[in-house]
């Protein structure tokens, strides 16, 4: 019994004395003993290490010591913490965050990166006077013929959708999306639309915005603000669209692309 | 020449009495449990410039530490709306007792191998596991704290749980943590006395005016001297050339200071990919310090930290006897404050050179150029009195002080202007 109690002692003693590391995680490829070091695998404190390339590493923990990082590659040794305090002192970290908008004036013409550019601009109320061109991101909306913008427009007894027309990373907006063969439905007659990226291969939808659409006579806004510049006096025509164009159509009409209106204040200066 | 030498030793007493009202406003301001919010600064830079430039910075082993972060082991309890009654559309956050209660049952295996155990997680609401954790933590027995919080409204919330407690309430100025006060309420002791008053056997106690540790003279909310900060907390870096060209070296690295996620230590108990030895390694000899890491965060002069730093390194500046006032300070700020005060009595004053001068032309510019002797002087007070004895001293109050002094004793000495009477009595005689 005292031999049993003593071995039992002695290899409690042994394992103590015996340190091992926990992986955390590997960077490529770390061998210990010529076995591939995996996560949760332990590792003896006296392995034989191998890695299969200079940013080989494993992130392992031993406990009650710390974490650890076994690896070949030469770390740099960290600035001084007096020498940070001082940087940070005398140009204060950047501390502004990620905001999920951004400037997306309705007169500027840039790329949508996003879905939250495009929610953005498509909500509330959104008129044209031609034919309107979005251009987005690639990267987060694809087109081609499996990918494509719709829009869906809600009506008394249900809705219709249309595919929206896309060339070169460009979805098109038109008075067409009213048409259903050959009937047009007037403004009236839609409740409200909502624009969606479809993915026809898996079938999924994404929702990206709910508004109302108008399709005003050109000549009509042309008369409007023809009466608004005789009013306002003598402009340059870039501060006309800027200071009283823009704002006055926005607020009687909502949204649009500033392109279209700039030609028609344009022929109203000539 | 012989009347200035008469007043000189009746200068000198009364810059010695200046200089002995000085020190007990010093006494008296650094016995504030909270300081000036531009004092900052200064302690920040003298700290840094000590620790980092000269290396005076002695650290604890942290070998004799282990802190455990609860920050992602939260559950969420039904709470009362505004009608008082318990409502499920009215959650909140706390920590989850239930892994809690797993912790601590861990924890009591190795019960004898563990100093300390300071769980920094105020218990305002009650659980059904809340049975469970008093019979663990009553396993503890005094080897346990928790704590209590004193809001601003002045209300004490005491955990709903049995276990022993302090307060880990300290006041802020303009919310920068510079100071931890002993006691609160003149009567409340906080955590880092508690964690000291138990783990080192000493005895904290007022008589009269005076607070003291085992007989010794003590600042009753000493300036916190921040020994481990964030930059302490990394990860170790082991080279595989450390590996084979250093045989000695095998196996032996050096403990970290670490922040131990709570969930991973009983993940790898429950997965048992830790032995009982190895667990056994987490808990052996260590001041165990559980709190949250990430939502308990508090402003110092060397950034953000997590609350139980700040109480770590409340307790290691006791630990360290920084908040104990030596017959040496006080002498060297008796010689200090009197001098200081000799300079304003004997209108000693540094010749600027006109280029400063020429500069500072307004009144308000003027009282700022004069302000610059005083200034420079307390400066350097401040930063040997910390170099020399660990003890900041509030300058910039001082320094008001000090130009109200002068500008009395500058008032009292000008000479009265004389009655107009006799010159007129000898213009007419004249005549």
């Amino acid at each position: 019994m005292r031999t049993l109690l003593m071995v039992l002692f002695l290899l409690c003693f042994f394992e103590a004395l015996t340190a091992q590391y926990v992986v955390i995680n590997v960077n490529e490829s770390v061998y210990a003993d010529d076995k591939l070091v995996k996560k949760k695998d332990k590792i003896d404190t006296n392995a034989k290490l191998r890695f299969s390339s200079p940013n080989a590493f494993a992130h392992v923990m031993q406990p009650g010591k710390g974490y650890y990082i076994l690896g070949v590659k030469d770390h740099k040794k960290s600035k001084g913490e007096f020498v940070l305090a001082l940087k940070d002192a005398l140009l204060p970290p950047d501390e502004y965050y990620a905001a999920t908008t951004r400037a997306n004036e309705p007169y500027e013409v840039a790329e949508f990166q996003d879905q939250y550019d495009l929610k953005a601009f498509f909500r509330d109320k959104l008129f044209f006077i031609a034919p309107a061109k979005f251009k987005v991101s690639a990267q987060h909306f694809p087109l081609d013929s499996n990918h494509f913008f719709m829009i869906r427009h809600q009506l008394a007894d249900g809705w219709m959708g249309k595919p929206l027309p896309q060339a070169d990373q460009t979805f098109e907006l038109t008075n067409k999306v009213l048409q259903l063969h050959d009937k047009v439905f007037t403004e009236q007659l839609i409740q409200h639309s909502e624009l969606y990226f479809v993915n026809k291969e898996t079938g999924e939808e994404q929702y990206l915005g709910r508004f109302t659409l108008q399709f005003p006579a050109p000549d009509a806004i042309k008369e409007e603000l023809k009466t608004l510049h005789e009013a306002i006096g003598k402009t340059t025509p870039e501060q006309f669209l800027r200071a009283h164009a823009m704002p006055y159509l926005n607020l009687q009409y909502g949204k649009t692309q500033a392109a279209a209106i700039a030609q028609l204040v344009a022929k109203i200066q000539q | 020449m012989a009347t200035k030498r008469k007043r000189r030793p009746k200068t000198w007493l009364l810059s010695l009495l200046n200089g002995l009202f000085m020190l007990c406003l010093a006494f008296y301001w650094l016995s504030l449990p909270y300081t000036f919010g531009d004092e900052a600064f200064l302690i920040k830079w003298s700290s840094l410039t000590k620790k980092t430039l000269f290396g005076i910075d002695p650290k604890p082993s942290p070998e004799e530490v282990l802190f455990v972060n609860v920050s992602k082991n939260k559950t969420t309890i039904n709470t009362k709306n505004e009608f008082d009654e318990i409502s499920p559309y009215h959650r909140k956050v706390i920590t989850d007792r239930k892994q809690l209660a797993e912790f601590f049952v861990l924890l009591n295996h190795y019960q004898a191998d563990i100093r300390f155990v300071l769980c920094d997680i105020l218990f305002e609401d009650s659980t059904q596991y809340d049975t469970i954790l008093n019979k663990e933590f009553a396993k503890l027995n005094k080897k346990l704290l928790g704590v209590s919080h004193l809001t601003k409204k002045g209300d004490y919330i005491r955990p709903v749980i049995q276990i022993p407690y302090a307060s880990a309430t300290y006041n802020a100025t303009q919310g920068l943590f510079l100071k931890f006060p002993m006691l609160l309420n003149d009567s409340l002791k906080t955590v880092p006395l508690m964690m000291y008053e138990q783990l080192n056997e000493v005895r904290f106690h007022k008589r009269g005016a005076f607070y003291r540790i085992n007989g010794r003279l003590s600042l009753p909310a000493p300036i916190v001297d921040f020994k481990v900060r964030n930059p302490d907390f990394r990860i170790g870096d082991v080279n595989l050339t450390d590996y084979g060209a250093n045989e000695d070296k095998k196996g032996d690295t050096t403990a970290l200071f670490t922040v131990w996620e709570m969930g991973t230590i009983l993940q790898m108990q429950k997965d048992s990919i830790l032995t009982k030895a190895e667990l056994g390694a987490f808990f052996k000899n260590k001041i165990i310090l559980i709190g949250d890491f990430k939502d308990d965060i508090h402003t110092t002069p060397f950034g953000k930290m997590p609350g139980l730093l700040l109480i770590y390194n409340a307790y290691l500046t006791l630990v360290a006897k920084q908040n104990l006032v030596s017959v040496g300070w006080i002498f060297f700020m008796l010689l200090a404050f009197t001098f200081i005060s000799h300079r304003i009595f004997s209108d000693i004053k540094v010749e600027k050179p006109r280029w400063l001068v020429g500069m500072f032309r307004s009144k308000v510019g003027l009282l700022v150029l004069n302000s610059l002797d005083e200034l420079g002087l307390l400066m350097i007070l401040t930063l040997l009195s910390y170099f020399l004895f660990n003890i900041h001293i509030n300058i910039l109050i001082f320094l008001f002080y000090l130009k109200l002094i002068d500008f009395l004793w500058n008032k009292a000495r000008l000479p009265k202007p004389k009655s107009a009477a006799p010159v007129e009595e000898a213009a007419t005689s004249s005549n």
